[in-house]
């Protein structure tokens, strides 16, 4: 197998090949990922991906696109305030790289919606903004046996873990009831980084590289520098995971 | 004994990044969580009327979460270091 093997690769992917080998770039090729959420975690983790080669993305988000999105969301331009998040992202993705295929999905999430989404994912991105939606989505993640790579963003902070069923703690045990809701700041940067993190933890995943930040939190701080990792343990009585 | 905590996104802006707390020996994670919280209007955001920090609280302690509910049952030691850490959850 060689770089000519894959759509329109071209020496595309000739950089990450020599670090995944030919087998890895097919695993991304086949592969298909569910992200949740278009906005700041969503544009960095869909744009790394779809560049990576993975070969089909589906994007769910039910937004509009508001000026106040822009200093993060770049998968959105100027131009397209008052679009659905979704067209504007599948969009963006297709130009950006031709040969991924993505679908827009331009609803919210429920159990309904989130159990269809997720029967032919391979894996999924927990690029949303509440918990609420976090919540369905993990539970029919955990149930159907798919990773779930959860991150999110406050401010100069951020924290991400991937939950891979089976083998680590649920998001459940982590985070049993949702934090008190508010007007959430955020710097653009900070859904950079976090979302290029979930974007690598699917990668390192789909292609069987390294280890996973799994069975411990991540937590970033931009403002220090510092980033802690917190072991997370199983929880007795989850109402996810020991049912 | 001297004990430090370190807080992060929004505990960081209301308590700042780092604080180091002198407490008596024998004080469990609780009670230096309650030293941190002091009695100002930010108090609330990790202690409830009880006393009892609040169930969303992320705790670290020597790398692992300590669940709110069992930061009584754990004795400091001087030097101890306590992270509190608020589960964030924008996108």
């Amino acid at each position: 197998m060689n770089n000519q093997n894959f759509p329109g690769s071209s020496g595309r992917y000739e950089r990450q090949i020599s670090l995944i080998g030919p087998e890895g770039q097919k695993k991304l090729s086949d592969a298909t990922i569910l992200i949740a959420g278009a906005g700041g975690l969503g544009s960095p983790a869909a744009t790394y991906l779809a560049l990576a080669g993975v070969g089909e993305l589906v994007i769910v988000d039910d937004d509009i696109i508001q000026e106040s999105n822009l200093n993060r969301q770049f998968l959105h331009a100027s131009q397209s305030i008052g679009l659905q998040k979704v067209y504007s992202a599948q969009a963006t993705l297709e130009k950006l790289q031709p040969d991924v295929s993505v679908v827009a999905y331009p609803k919210r999430l429920d159990a309904q919606s989130a159990d269809q989404l997720i029967k032919d994912a391979d894996l999924v991105i927990d690029a949303l903004d509440n918990y609420e939606s976090r919540f369905i989505l993990h539970e029919a993640a955990w149930k159907a046996g798919i990773p779930f790579i959860h991150g999110a963003i406050e401010g100069f902070s951020g924290q991400l873990t991937s939950i891979i069923p089976k083998s680590s703690p649920c998001l459940s045990c982590l985070i049993p009831s949702a934090p008190p809701a508010g007007k959430v700041s955020v710097m653009g940067a900070t859904a950079g980084v976090i979302g290029s993190m979930q974007a690598m933890e699917a990668i390192k995943y789909i292609t069987n590289s390294g280890s996973m930040i799994s069975g411990r939190l991540l937590i970033w701080d931009g403002l220090s520098g510092r980033i802690e990792f917190m072991k997370t343990e199983k929880r007795k009585n989850c109402q996810v995971c020991s049912k | 004994m001297k004990i430090t905590l370190r807080c992060y996104a929004r505990f960081r802006d209301a308590f700042g990044e780092e604080q180091e707390k002198e407490i008596p020996e024998g004080s469990s994670i609780r009670d230096a969580v309650i030293a941190l919280a002091g009695s100002g209007p930010d108090a609330d955001l990790l202690i409830d009327a009880e006393k009892n920090i609040r169930s969303y609280v992320m705790v670290m302690y020597k790398d692992t979460r300590i669940s709110p509910i069992d930061a009584d049952t754990i004795t400091l030691s001087d030097n101890d270091v306590i992270i509190l850490f608020p589960p964030v959850s924008g996108g």
